[in-house]
């Protein structure tokens, strides 16, 4: 309680000041002045301005305007200078009150992050950083943020789990850092955690896909949420890959760090952006089906002679040749998903701002129709960002941003009751004619329970709603202020508010609702998540005039919570169909509740030396958290890191930098790893009772108790990681190049134990695993004739994860069984290693056991090229991943059920493989190149278009493409793909996924101001 | 270094308030230190819910041991290896699902069993009478005899891990001898015998309607005798079973022989325990009801004319199902609803095991005792459960044979018994067994989990 009342007037004192904004004063004699950027004629905020002789001096606002009072008269010299900009000294007459100055950019001259407040010039960094522009997230259009990030950073491999429209995608930065504990990377949006926390809708109570072989509810095509956010809104994304930049994030960051930067306000008069989009999605390929090609080859496989009398059955003949009919062959691929409705989306933002005051606002609609009928994704959002200036000392900004979502995923992935669409295709010749007759659907007989999925997915109803609204602010109090030190107040603080609503519906009316007892499936769950953060740091900026070096110490205060509640309720045998959950004779609900608090503290300092050539710095963060098993121990984060910048070694080569860091972060336990629960939601005929729970899948709230340790702490990863930045010819080509080793120590493992305790798994602390990696970048901007510019960047990387020690022995993390190929944690093996069985053992028992593949790709290449001519532009980008392996059950269903494509030719030999005891019959290679983004514009020129009405500033028309082409030995729909959404380890696994699609857009983009 | 940690503890101690969240979703292990009569009374009916685990499920063991004998099949566009591996190929230690749930299931419910036994011996518990201490023990090493027969009758000479009550990290030796394994659940059943004698009138918590007419400890222990029979059988310790059977619930005076079988007939051979399930909210319901279930032919095609058994609990389907060249034009109607019981072990199981003692077969399946008794129980079953006639020609070495066909039939698709019986004679072959295609194979028992046998 004590928490929520800091953090009540925390934010209400934020408030107050926001409230009580007053005027400066205006001084009667003074100079003012405004600061611009040279190139882009943009206001310059943060210069410090100083009187030669004085100590007299300002720091620029927002709008790039300083004022300095009680200037001495006389003819003065003023000094400026602003982090990644070249100083200036200016002559100020004795008759000039009004300086206006442009300073031109240093190369290298980006700002980045370096703690959890502090910013430096990129130069100095110590670290790789990644940084994406808006530009490049949002030149092609992408359904979610995280997939607009696919292919723009190096060392990152980012997939989506399915082509299911609203998201579902997995951000992995540098390998694997855990094996049993979170994969995801921290979001930190404008300073604020949010939550990217995934849940199931539910649809596991109809498909029961957690019955089968693995537990895991998370089989539901699950939407992380950080698919809320929307890439037009962002102004930079910052990607803190490794421990050594991360560590100030403490026990949050093992999995890397993901900033992101919404837009703010300039100052100027109101600016006005519009974009209006359509596209379409299509099926992006088919995996089709067998052709049976004639009656007789029906007859053959569906009625086989008897073994005694070799005869076949009359009953069965002759249905077949009823089935069979005319022998027609039907897409039943394209019929399900062949849609290609028209999508739209349009985007309006507002900026602008006065002296002290700054304005950002944005609303966004937008509507993506699915490929498979009855689904699809809707968004409206709105944002609002706020700056103000209280006088000198103080600024306030606040970011506020509130989101409603709504996606209809249908029904795809794993089940075990014949409900899934291509579960039940995989079984479905192609001569069944499954389209409506007469506007009745045919029944399917080739299912067992008669599904036809092209009436599922008319009738039924599978959707997401979510309600999200984010708010943080933070106030900057400038406690002392000269021309040589700056000390400074930040008080940060935010709020992550999410509701999240699942309707299932399966009318009475679906064929497999009628052949089963119990007619009628209607499901509802509610999540709601709250995050709330506050922090309090204190910031010293010294740069002593001489530039000879500098330094800024901070530190600070965290407090972070987050809350997450899931209420599911399922009921079966609805009421003549009324889709109330009351209206259900058998209804079952269950309720799962995580809380975590977390405190932290850390210090940071950074110094320059060495004309500023010489950065260093270090920091330690501690950290206690309620989901360690001691919940009041101090677990300590150090990081430390020197760079040093040669410059002009060579003609040509401008800059050369190396840098060194090391760094520790963790990964906390899961909610519930410190408790051996027992099992309390069940009863037997009303009876309560309890018992030992032995299921025990990690990534399944609800389910997720096993064998707790009480003594679990979070496990830790060392990186150390070597780098240089190299800059030449004026700028026109750089290169980052960096290597690591990232050793995780005290892994977080749910190791299997044996089942003859009772439990099947036992959280405990142990292990280590190593991931060794390389990243190179270069982007290049070759001088060209006029007119034509080309900005070209080659990313590569390559990491390799190996589990270095392994008490407690090897252990199943995921999958279906062996006979299917799992995922296997094993001493000196790599962490995704895809492990099945080779055949019978010698004795001819099963099975001998041997890797069969890896998830984790040979390399990663991204290559990305925008290239302008007069008005007309050309941005693509093509990402190929060579390597990696799929466990593809999609195909072994169809195998199964001799209709795969190919049965015939191979599809057979294959099957009788699997059939001998090969696992890896199954296991494909997921290697593909992609032209992932290629965006064709248009700019209407300036003095047309202002010709058309003074305020348009700018129309630009584009075409896009996303997912145009992949090219791929994969035989499934998409190499991209994970039955179990988002894993650390068992990631690759595609059971009948929702199939992937391309999708085209048309865009205009207008600015009036 | 140090100065700053200190600097930082300071920080987070000035802060410091009860950061502290607990288990908000189930109780833990750790309550159990100071049992309450509640956590008490719920982890003894927990027991039942645990012995019940995965039974109805399409990977329990009725279906599953109903597929290795051929009493069921499973064609499923969904998972190939209701065919792939249990009708061939070979049997896979690394499956959770086709083999695992047979271990992992049982050895969690006894892990409970011990659970309730070591709280109800904790001195600070006293929620309970004496007597009724003496009832939830004799209660608890029952179910936990039913465990343990789960456990071999599933994995068979590939052996079992029988003194399992051990901390976390610790593992017993796998035990291959079945002799030792059945010795070990009789000395079970034989101590739950003394505790339920010693257990007053009445259990200290509800047992539910699965065990109706067997919920006070004095009926519980027929139900105990009752266990103990189908042991001692299975272990050949005939004169044994006799003695069990006599103080269990077999009754054989129900039944006259009149065709059709009286009503009090019928109900007197359904009469014994079963799982219970039903469809309230955290509840188990029964879902062996689903189209892909299947009664396998032979069952059909084998059985006699006019058999009873069959017309009651197979069904003709209007659609055969066909799929990787295995079919069926059969279901089961034994299941029909949420809230249909499964059986443990019947009257109807009682009589033939009786039958089965009596005949004392050898190893060349000739019987070796009193042919007449064991007649006259399989005259009594084929009567009065399959409405048959007598057999007037059985002998000492054709009464097996009639003696396993009338339990196919009055036990079918209730537990895997065709698979079991046929394995302990030996007979788990193509005479005894439908082999539909030349590739298929007849699986004799499931092999040791990997996380099992890799731990030692």
């Amino acid at each position: 309680m004590k928490t929520r009342r800091l953090f009540t007037a925390a934010v209400l004192s934020l408030f107050i000041a926001w409230v009580a904004a007053g005027a400066a004063e205006a001084q009667p004699r003074s100079i003012k002045g405004e600061v611009t950027d040279v190139a882009t004629g943009d206001p310059l905020p943060g210069v410090t301005v100083a009187v030669e002789g004085t100590t007299l001096s300002a720091t620029t606002a927002s709008d790039g305007a300083f004022t300095i009072p009680d200037a001495p008269a006389g003819a003065l010299t003023v000094q400026l200078r602003a982090p990644g900009y070249r100083g200036a000294t200016v002559s100020v007459p004795e008759d000039q009150s009004d300086v206006r100055v442009g300073l031109t950019r240093e190369l290298a001259e980006e700002i980045v992050v370096t703690g959890r407040v502090s910013r430096t010039e990129r130069r100095n960094l110590g670290v790789s950083i990644a940084t994406v522009k808006s530009e490049d997230l949002t030149e092609t259009p992408a359904q979610t943020v995280d997939t607009a990030l696919q292919g723009k950073v190096t060392g990152a491999n980012i997939q989506r789990n399915d082509g299911a429209p609203g998201g579902g995608v997995q951000v992995r930065l540098r390998g694997v850092s855990s094996i049993n504990a979170s994969a995801e990377p921290l979001f930190v949006v404008d300073g604020m955690i949010v939550s990217n926390v995934s849940v199931p809708s539910g649809i596991f109570n109809v498909t029961k896909s957690n019955l089968g072989g693995n537990h895991s509810i998370m089989q539901d095509s699950v939407v992380n949420r950080m698919a809320d956010f929307n890439a037009e809104d962002i102004e930079s994304i910052e990607v803190l890959k490794g421990a050594a930049a991360a560590a100030i994030y403490g026990a949050k960051a093992s999995n890397g760090v993901v900033i992101i930067n919404t837009k703010r306000g300039q100052v100027g008069p109101p600016r006005v952006d519009v974009t209006q989009r359509f596209g379409v999605s299509m099926l992006s390929n088919e995996i089709g089906a067998r052709n049976f090609g004639s009656l007789n080859a029906v007859i053959d496989q569906f009625c086989p002679p008897d073994k005694t009398t070799g005869q076949r059955s009359a009953t069965c003949v002759a249905n077949q040749t009823a089935y069979y009919g005319p022998g027609t062959v039907y897409n039943h691929d394209k019929e399900l998903a062949g849609r290609h409705d028209l999508g739209t989306e349009t985007i309006v933002g507002v900026s602008g701002g006065s002296k002290d005051f700054r304005y950002f606002v944005s609303g966004a609609v937008k509507n993506d129709p699915g490929i498979i009928d009855n689904t699809g994704y809707q968004k409206q959002a709105v944002r609002l960002n706020l700056g103000k200036d209280l006088g000198d000392q103080i600024t306030v900004n606040f970011y506020s941003n509130l989101i409603h979502s709504d996606a209809k995923r249908g029904i795809t992935n794993n089940d075990n009751t014949n409900t899934s669409n291509w579960i039940v295709l995989s079984g479905t010749p192609s001569y069944v004619n499954l389209n409506p007759q007469g506007g009745t659907y045919p029944t399917n007989p080739y299912s067992p329970n008669l599904n036809n999925p092209l009436q599922t997915v008319a009738l039924m109803n599978n959707s997401e709603g979510v309600w999200r609204f984010t708010s943080s602010a933070d106030s900057t109090f400038r406690l002392y202020d000269t021309e040589e030190q700056r000390l400074r107040f930040i008080v940060t603080g935010g709020v992550d508010r999410l509701q999240q609503e699942n309707d299932l519906l399966f009318p009475p009316e679906l064929f497999w609702q009628q052949t089963s007892p119990l007619h009628g499936a209607s499901g509802y769950a509610s999540t709601t998540g709250l995050n709330l953060n506050l922090g309090l740091n204190l910031v010293h900026d010294w740069r002593p005039a001489s530039g000879l070096f500098g330094a800024i110490s901070s530190g600070g205060f965290q407090y972070e919570s987050s809350d997450l509640r899931t209420y599911r309720l399922f009921s079966q045998n609805l009421n003549a169909g009324q889709p109330n959950i009351d209206a259900g004779t058998q209804s079952s609900i269950t309720e799962n509740r995580e809380r975590v608090h977390d405190r932290g503290a850390y210090l940071q300092e950074e110094v320059l030396l060495l004309e500023r050539r010489l950065a260093l710095t270090a920091a330690l963060r501690g950290e206690t958290s309620s989901s360690n098993g001691d919940p009041n121990k101090i677990y300590f984060y150090p990081k430390a890191s020197a760079s040093y910048r040669f410059q002009n070694l060579l003609s040509d080569l401008d800059e050369l930098k190396v840098r060194a860091a090391y760094g520790e972060t963790g990964n906390h336990p899961l909610y519930g790893a410190r408790f051996t629960a027992l099992q309390v939601n069940t009863n037997i005929q009303g009876n309560p009772g309890i018992g030992v729970n032995f299921i025990c899948s990690p990534a399944a709230p609800g389910n997720g108790a096993c064998a707790g340790d009480p003594n679990i702490k979070p496990e830790r990863a060392r990186e150390f990681e070597v780098g240089t930045d190299v800059t030449a010819f004026g700028g026109a080509a750089t290169l980052e190049l960096n290597l690591y080793q990232r050793t995780i120590v005290d892994l977080l493992l749910q190791h299997a134990v044996p089942a003859s305790s009772g439990w099947t798994a036992e959280w405990s602390n142990g292990g280590v695993l190593r991931n060794r990696g390389i990243e190179i970048a270069l982007s290049v901007r070759p001088t060209l004739p006029s007119e034509l510019r080309l900005e070209s960047t080659l990313g590569f990387s390559r990491n390799v994860s190996s589990v270095r020690s392994l008490p407690g022995g090897a252990f199943v993390t995921g999958g279906f069984g062996a006979s299917l190929g799992v995922y296997r944690i094993e001493q000196g093996a790599s962490a995704t290693q895809i492990v099945g069985d080779v055949g019978l053992l010698p004795d001819g028992t099963c099975c001998v056991l041997k890797k069969i593949g890896d998830a984790e790709p040979d390399f990663l290449v991204h290559f990305s090229n925008r290239l302008v001519w007069r008005n007309f532009s050309l941005y693509f980008l093509l990402d190929w991943q060579k390597g990696s392996n799929i466990i593809n059950l999609t195909r072994l269903l169809y195998d199964a059920n001799a209709n795969s494509a190919d049965w015939n030719t191979t599809g057979q030999a294959r099957f009788n493989h699997w059939l001998a005891s090969y696992a890896d019959a199954y296991v494909e290679s997921a290697s593909f190149l992609k032209l992932r983004e290629i965006t064709l514009a248009y700019e209407v020129p300036s003095a047309f278009a202002g010709s058309l009405w003074s305020a348009i500033k700018k129309i630009r028309f584009s075409v896009s493409a996303r997912n145009l082409f992949t090219i791929t030995p994969y035989s499934s729909w998409d190499p991209e793909v994970s039955n179990f959404a988002n894993q650390p380890i068992y990631r690759n696994i595609e059971v009948t996924p929702y199939p992937s699609s391309r999708s085209f857009w048309t865009s205009v983009d207008m600015s009036f101001y | 270094m140090k100065t700053l940690r200190m600097g930082m503890l300071a920080t987070l101690l000035l802060t410091a308030c009860d950061f502290d969240v607990g288990d908000l979703n189930r109780p833990g292990l750790d309550t159990l230190q100071k049992p309450t009569t509640s956590s008490v009374q719920a982890l003894a009916t927990g027991l039942l819910i645990g012995a019940r685990k995965g039974v109805t499920e399409r990977v329990g063991l009725v279906v599953e041991w109903g597929i290795l004998g051929r009493e069921a099949l499973v064609l499923t566009p969904s998972d190939p290896r209701f065919v792939n591996e249990l009708l061939q190929g070979s049997l896979d230690p690394g499956s959770n699902n086709f083999g695992g749930n047979f271990w992992v299931i049982p050895y969690s419910n006894i892990r409970g069993a011990n659970l309730l036994l070591h709280a109800l011996d904790n001195p600070s518990f006293v929620g309970f009478t004496a007597a009724q201490k003496e009832a939830t023990r004799g209660f608890a090493k029952t179910i936990q005899a039913l465990d343990y027969l789960q456990v071999i009758d599933s994995h068979d000479v590939n052996g079992a891990v029988l003194n399992v009550d051990l901390p976390l990290g610790q593992v017993a030796p796998i035990v291959t001898s079945t002799d030792q394994i059945f010795t070990f659940i009789e000395t079970l059943l034989d101590d739950a015998k003394t505790n339920l004698t010693a257990g007053g009138t009445a259990f200290p918590f509800p047992l539910g309607t699965g065990f109706t007419g067997f919920d006070t400890p004095a009926t519980f222990l027929k139900f105990n005798r009752a266990l103990r029979a189908r042991v001692a059988v299975y272990h050949k310790k005939y004169p044994e079973a006799l003695t069990a059977l006599g103080e269990s619930f077999l009754d054989d005076t129900k039944c006259t022989g009149t065709l059709p079988p009286a009503a009090a007939c019928t109900t007197s051979l359904q009469t014994g325990a079963f799982h219970a399930f039903g469809s309230g909210s955290g509840d188990t319901p029964n879902v062996l009801n689903t189209t892909d279930i299947l009664c396998h032919p032979s069952t059909v095609t084998d059985a006699e004319t006019g058999d009873l058994r069959v017309a009651a609990k197979v069904k003709t389907l209007t659609t055969p199902v066909a799929l990787s060249d295995h079919g069926s034009s059969y279901g089961f109607t034994l299941y029909p609803n949420s809230d249909s019981p499964i059986p443990i072990i019947r009257n109807e199981e009682l009589m033939l095991l009786r039958a089965e003692a009596n005949c004392a077969a050898s190893t060349s399946g000739s019987c070796t005792g009193d042919t007449t008794a064991a007649t006259t129980d399989i005259n009594f079953i084929r009567v009065n459960s399959g409405g048959l006639a007598a057999s007037s020609g059985l002998n000492a070495s054709t009464i097996l044979d009639e003696l396993l066909k009338q339990k196919r039939y009055s036990l079918l698709f209730e537990g895997g018994h065709r698979w079991i019986d046929l394995r302990r004679y030996g007979k788990l072959d193509a005479t005894h067994v439908a082999i539909d295609i030349p590739k298929d194979v007849i699986h004799a028992a499931f092999p040791i989990p990997l996380t099992e046998s890799q731990a030692r």
